[in-house]
């Protein structure tokens, strides 16, 4: 199983980050989403399972060119709303990592749940995204993924 | 009482939407097919030492397929002898020993039960020898695949594979060297369990349902044209292998942006209910097991495989390149799990005439064109041999 106790520290510059993360998504703003990242972000959904692996089985494994042109066909193709519930958000002391706890609602029913893992760093005195893992908790994907989660 | 099977038309042309939408018909399938054919279970690579598993369903029952100590692979009904607890929920792994969690019976990897807690209880005559794990009647391996059968009757593998088998054996090694599994895992989709098998054997498709994403990716990863994909001239086949079918096509050398040496894509079915895949694009291969859950309901266990010698660099890559077009989240699988679902709905008007499976029904030869139902009909001659329907009763150019 997954150690999620990396990370104990209630910081308020992560919270906002990780509320705009998910107000973005929950309200298709693909491309205030895609700002939240690095120019050399990198996003990935993988189950646990694999994660643990470690053998890099991914579900999406994107970097910010493919990233946008998911976004792109994303909102062309799915319209199915979203909603997120996000809790525990913690990082470490400097905010260069954080975790939190999600669920992602889509139309009436749960979807996805599991755990964002955030590798952050600071530009222009923003902080910004560079890798994020949306680790799924779950035997059986049952929702397909067009836009991130 | 009536037969769900009686007038129902199921190919070669045309089939009733009834085959989709009838628990009837799907318990029917469980009992007359998925019984008594072939179904994948593990590859190879999954028994690397003694205790490493794999569990699956074998027509509804659970399955455990286990390396022993002595070496040796065999497939057990996942059951405890003593009140038929499962004995194994894992996927797959490593177990020294099968304990049962309920009241510690406990089987070593060949099978053998080797302890009972108060045995004495049981009186005299209890022997633990007679209560050893039950085998599954046929278990045998092709081309570093396991496959069960229910049904002692059967074929052998190969036998079964038939014209498949050189296309199975071509698919599942990369240029001669064997493959390796990296991991595998489950998605859904709220479809009847056949759609996706037509799926992968109908190239048909591809151009249409996937045009935003083939567009998307040939501009994205720069390949030469539109689609992505474009064919050398007769090379790209709809295949009918007997009861199994295959899309096999050369592709593009231009559209070959990972590697340049194998240009053949094979997306194989092996009737019912497996499918082997390579795509020299990404250059991956996948396999598909397919496992129907409900006449409407499926799981798909989906395994991402590379060669063998591919160091662990090459290996995180090939994961990555894994889902590109795949899967749950990948470009064409979105497209066609979201399109199952809708079949699915579609299919619900009873009296919307019947699915047409007849493209290249006029060339009467194996080998169809790239758009043509060769394989898609062969999968129906399958269903129809194992349902026990009458060949000749069927009309060729049925339609209601």
């Amino acid at each position: 199983m997954l150690k999620l106790d990396e990370n104990r520290c209630i910081n308020d510059e992560v919270n906002e980050l990780l509320d705009e993360y998910v107000l973005c998504l929950d309200r298709r703003l693909g491309a205030d989403w895609l700002r939240l990242f690095s120019d050399d972000g990198y996003y990935l959904v993988i189950r646990e399972k694999e994660y643990l692996q470690d053998n890099n089985v991914l579900i999406v494994g994107e970097d910010m060119k493919r990233l946008r042109a998911r976004i792109e066909s994303g909102l062309l193709r799915d319209e199915r709303r979203m909603a997120h519930s996000i809790s525990g958000v913690r990082a470490n002391a400097d905010a260069s990592r954080a975790t939190a706890t999600f669920t992602v609602w889509i139309e009436d029913r749960p979807a996805y749940s599991g755990v964002y893992r955030l590798q952050l760093l600071r530009l222009s005195g923003q902080l910004r995204i560079q890798r994020c893992e949306a680790i799924l908790f779950c035997d059986i994907v049952h929702t397909p993924i067009f836009l991130p989660i | 009482m009536s037969n769900p099977l009686d007038h129902l038309v199921a190919g070669p042309a045309f089939v009733d939407r009834r085959c989709y939408l009838d628990p009837a018909i799907f318990e029917l399938e469980r009992r007359h097919i998925f019984s008594r054919t072939w179904q994948f279970i593990a590859h190879d690579s999954e028994f690397q030492r003694a205790g490493d598993f794999r569990s699956a369903l074998l027509s509804g029952e659970p399955v455990l397929a286990i390396r022993g100590e002595d070496g040796t692979t065999r497939l057990f009904l996942n059951t405890c002898r003593h009140k038929g607890t499962l004995l194994v929920e894992e996927d797959s792994g490593h177990l020294d020993v099968l304990r049962c969690p309920y009241h510690h019976w406990r089987y070593d990897t060949n099978g053998h039960l080797f302890s009972v807690p108060r045995a004495e209880a049981y009186g005299g005559n209890f022997s633990l020898s007679d209560n050893d794990l039950v085998p599954v009647p046929r278990f045998e391996r092709f081309a570093g695949m396991w496959f069960g059968n229910l049904d002692p009757q059967a074929p052998s593998l190969e036998s079964y594979l038939g014209p498949a088998a050189s296309y199975l054996q071509e698919t599942c090694n990369w240029q001669g060297e064997p493959l390796v599994s990296l991991g595998a895992y489950r998605y859904s989709y709220d479809a009847n369990w056949k759609l996706l098998m037509e799926n992968t054997l109908d190239d048909y498709h591809a151009e249409y349902l996937h045009d935003y994403a083939f567009t998307q990716r040939a501009e994205l990863f720069k390949m030469a044209g539109t689609s992505g994909f474009q064919e050398k001239e007769g090379s790209r086949f709809s295949l009918d292998l007997d009861i199994h079918g295959a899309f096999d096509q050369c592709d593009d050398v231009r559209t070959l942006t990972i590697q340049q040496r194998r240009e053949r894509r094979i997306y194989l079915g092996v009737f019912p209910s497996f499918i082997a895949l390579y795509n020299p694009v990404w250059d991956v291969t996948s396999f598909r097991v397919i496992e129907p859950v409900s006449v409407d309901k499926t799981n798909v266990l989906t395994y991402c495989l590379a060669p063998q010698s591919a160091n662990a660099t090459q290996r995180q890559a090939i994961g990555e390149r894994f889902h590109y077009s795949w899967g749950p989240g990948g470009r064409a699988g979105v497209d066609d799990i979201q399109i199952f679902a809708r079949v699915q709905r579609g299919l619900q008007a009873r009296s919307g005439g019947r699915v047409n499976i007849s493209r290249g029904i006029e060339h009467d030869h194996w080998q169809g064109g790239p758009a043509d139902d060769h394989a898609v009909r062969a999968l129906w001659k399958g269903w129809r041999r194992y349902m026990g329907m009458d060949e000749k009763k069927e009309a060729r150019h049925v339609e209601t």
